[in-house]
Parts: structure tokens; C-alpha cells; sequence
């Protein structure tokens, strides 16, 4: 009897040891969350809560699981993942067919990628969605076969060519919206300013970007997703022109995009927790493409989609921009 | 029984990340996850609420060894390395993965 009092006592106190380990590795990871978003621009007391929010239902499970075992809220999390991962699994076949990967040259291992990331192409609302390609830099030297596109080649690539209708740059990015009614952490994209019309799609309010908007001091507008203007804006169509508050500096909203259009998303996967793979992106902003970019060729964080000319096939396209390509390297 | 294979592979490849990441020297789980984001091009996102039982599950297989340390401006924080099998674990993943995307770029081409 004693003896298996002291064995419940042991594994007690093994287990509030664990417990309090986690609360406190939790609680690191928010305070580096709640740093962050004040780096964004949130309030001390909005960028707590974001942070709490961000780590989603973490805090309820633990909470609910607290006299259960020690770590039924970790296995709750990987039921989630599992039906998440099932979800994902379906969507490849379906998107295969609307983007491939357009990689300079022949690549090793180019294709997995572009497959998560056409994920978020469903359910596929734009224009003949056959003749979207994504395009990739490689470079086999150094044994890199998919990279992401710098800033000068793509603009060089979109300046350059005779084979795209549109050639378009993106890059997801998460923003603190801050002001009433509340901050929040949004995700989003910058974009190039004809994203939309080399996807097919048009703003269900307001106006699409112009080319202007790409410039210093023109840069400052935004377009919401729709969920967000459902959501934050309670759909109100007076929206348009009005200033909202990202990461501390003021942009006018100047159109709404239709439900349908999730691109980019927060591109492909969340890792893990894989059911909120088709979270719509909340909003985009233009990027800046005068200045110093222009002549950035080796940070490639830009990923770049494409709309081939009628008749154009994938072949002919990347010769061309292998071409462009060479001119830039010479 | 097929799509369980497929589930695990989805999974295995956030195990996959995560050792790769650790193999270039002991990190915490903040900066695995931003780690992760940002060599990905943010393609990938990593939420807490998965991370966390990936990094405790890898442990618990022995994969990774944890342990407390000073953070910067020394908070303490929980650092996350790879055990020698984890380093095993993570060349056989990495074969695994690349005849994988491999057969999948094959196909891709010329199917």
C-alpha cells in the first residue's frame, strides 16, 4: 500500500515537473510572439493578445486536459494534424493540372513545391488557368534547382520578354492591423500590381491596382480579401478609401477582391496543423519596384507567376527567359 | 492502409524540417519555427500548437535531446538538438525525401 502511494506520489510530481516544464516553454514562445508583434507596430496589450491568439487553441486544450493525462492535449493536436494531412492529400490531383513549374531549365527536384503551393489555387476562379505558370530560378553550379526569384531578374524577365501576357511577383507576408476594433495579425502578399490581371480576376468593389502604385510615394493603398471585409468591415462598401492602419503606416483600401480568390494565401502548408491550408489571403499591398530593387539579383525571396501568350508553349517560354537570363549573368 | 502511408508522410515531413534545421546547431522552438518559415520563402507556416508535440514527440523517440538554457537577455528557454540517431534519422529521411520529389519531377515531365 505504501509502496504504491509513494509510486502514485513519484509519477504526480514527474508529471506537475512536466507540466510546469511546458507552461514555461509555452510561455517563452509567446513572449517572443508578443515582441515581434510590438515590432509591428501593436500596442504592448494588442501584441499579448495576438500572441495568444496565434497559438491557436494550444492554451484551451491544455487547460481542458490538465487533470487528464499529461499529454492528451498533445495528442488531440496530432488527431487534428492527421485529419488536416487527409485534407491536403485529396487536393494535389485536382490542382496538378492549373500550375506547374515553368523552372528554367530542366530541374531535379522542382515539382513539389509548386504542387503545395497550387493548393491554394482552388477552387480555381481565374482564366483559363492552364496557361498559369509558376517560374523558378535554378542554378545547377551550386546544386540549386528551384530557388526563388530575386527582384532585378524578375523585373529584367518582365521588361524583357515577348512570351507572357502578364508576368507577376508575389511574396505572402503577415501584417498587424492595427485600430479599431481591435488589432489583429493578418496574412497577405505583396504583390506586383498586375497579380490580379495576370490571374484572370477582378476586384468585386473598387478598382484594381495601377502600374503607379508601384513606386515610392504612390505605394500606400491596399486591397482586402473578402473574408476580412465580410468580417472586420462588416461589408460595408464604404470601405473603399478609407485608411487603415499596417504595420504602423497608413494605407487606403481601394478595392475588395471576390470570395472565391484565396491567392496567395498564406502559401501551402501549414506544417502540422494542415486543415487551415486553404486560410484565404486577408489582403495585398504593391510592392515597390523602382529603386533599389531593381539591381538585387542575389536575395531570392520572390515568387513569380505567369500568364503564357496564346500559342506560346512552356518550352518556347523558357528558352526565352534563359536568354534574359544569360544577359543578366554576362 | 495507402492513405495512412500518405498521412505519415505528411507528417514526417515537418519531423524532416525540424531535424534539418537542428542539425546546424541547437535551437528553441521559436526559432525553429521562424527558421523554418523563413528558409522556405514563407511557404511553409509552422503553428505552435503543431510544433510542440512534433519537437516533445522527436524527444520522446530519442531523436532530440532538450535542454534548459539561457535565452537572449537571459530568459530561460527550452534548446532542442539533435541525438546522434537523430542525425541518422535525418539522412535517411533526407534519401527518402529526394526519391520521392525525385519520382514525382519524373512523372511531372514526361508522363
Amino acid at each position: 500500500m505504501l509502496s504504491r502511494l509513494k509510486t502514485a506520489l513519484r509519477a504526480l510530481l514527474r508529471r506537475s515537473q512536466a507540466e510546469h516544464d511546458l507552461d514555461e516553454e509555452l510561455r517563452y514562445h509567446i513572449e517572443r510572439q508578443t515582441e515581434q508583434n510590438i515590432r509591428l507596430g501593436m500596442s504592448p496589450e494588442e501584441a499579448r493578445r495576438a500572441a495568444r491568439k496565434a497559438f491557436g487553441g494550444v492554451e484551451q486544450a491544455k487547460e481542458r486536459s490538465r487533470d487528464a493525462r499529461g499529454v492528451r492535449w498533445l495528442e488531440d493536436l496530432w488527431q487534428d494534424l492527421r485529419y488536416g494531412a487527409r485534407m491536403l492529400v485529396k487536393a494535389p490531383n485536382i490542382t496538378l493540372t492549373a500550375v506547374i513549374t515553368l523552372a528554367l531549365g530542366i530541374g531535379a527536384n522542382t515539382a513539389i513545391f509548386s504542387v503545395v503551393n497550387a493548393v491554394l489555387l482552388r477552387p480555381l476562379p481565374f482564366k483559363e488557368p492552364a496557361a498559369l505558370f509558376t517560374v523558378w530560378e535554378r542554378n545547377p553550379q551550386v546544386g540549386v534547382e528551384q530557388n526563388a526569384v530575386a527582384p532585378g531578374a524578375f523585373l529584367d524577365w518582365r521588361e524583357q520578354n515577348h512570351v507572357f501576357e502578364h508576368l507577376a511577383v508575389f511574396e505572402t507576408r503577415g501584417f498587424a492591423l492595427t485600430g479599431e476594433p481591435e488589432a489583429e495579425r493578418v496574412t497577405g502578399a505583396s504583390v506586383s500590381t498586375n497579380l490580379f490581371r495576370t490571374l484572370g480576376v477582378s476586384p468585386l468593389l473598387g478598382r484594381d491596382f495601377v502600374m503607379e502604385e508601384e513606386t515610392t510615394g504612390h505605394n500606400r493603398v491596399a486591397i482586402l480579401g473578402h473574408s476580412l471585409w465580410q468580417g472586420r468591415f462588416h461589408a460595408d462598401p464604404s470601405v473603399i478609401g478609407r485608411e487603415i492602419t499596417l504595420n504602423g503606416n497608413p494605407f487606403t483600401v481601394i478595392g475588395v477582391m471576390p470570395p472565391k480568390l484565396r491567392f496567395p494565401g498564406f502559401t501551402g502548408i501549414e506544417l502540422g496543423r494542415l486543415a487551415r491550408v486553404n486560410q484565404p489571403a486577408d489582403l495585398w499591398v504593391p510592392m515597390l519596384l523602382d529603386g533599389p530593387v531593381r539591381s538585387i539579383y542575389n536575395q531570392h525571396n520572390w515568387q513569380v507567376i505567369g500568364r503564357l501568350k496564346t500559342g506560346v508553349t512552356p518550352a518556347q517560354a523558357t528558352s526565352e527567359l534563359d536568354a534574359i537570363q544569360r544577359l543578366i549573368e554576362a | 492502409m495507402a492513405r495512412k502511408k500518405k498521412t505519415d508522410m505528411l507528417q514526417g515531413m515537418l519531423d524532416l524540417l525540424i531535424l534539418r534545421v537542428l542539425s546546424q546547431g541547437e535551437l528553441n522552438g521559436w526559432d525553429v519555427m521562424n527558421r523554418i518559415q523563413v528558409v522556405s520563402g514563407e511557404v511553409f507556416r509552422v503553428i505552435p500548437g503543431s510544433l510542440y508535440p512534433a519537437l516533445h514527440r522527436l524527444e520522446a523517440s530519442g531523436l532530440v535531446k532538450a535542454e534548459w538554457g539561457a535565452s537572449d537577455n537571459n530568459r530561460r528557454a527550452k534548446f532542442y538538438k539533435l541525438t546522434a540517431a537523430g542525425r541518422k534519422q535525418l539522412d535517411a529521411e533526407r534519401e527518402t525525401w529526394k526519391r520521392f520529389s525525385g519520382a514525382v519531377e519524373l512523372i511531372l515531365r514526361d508522363a
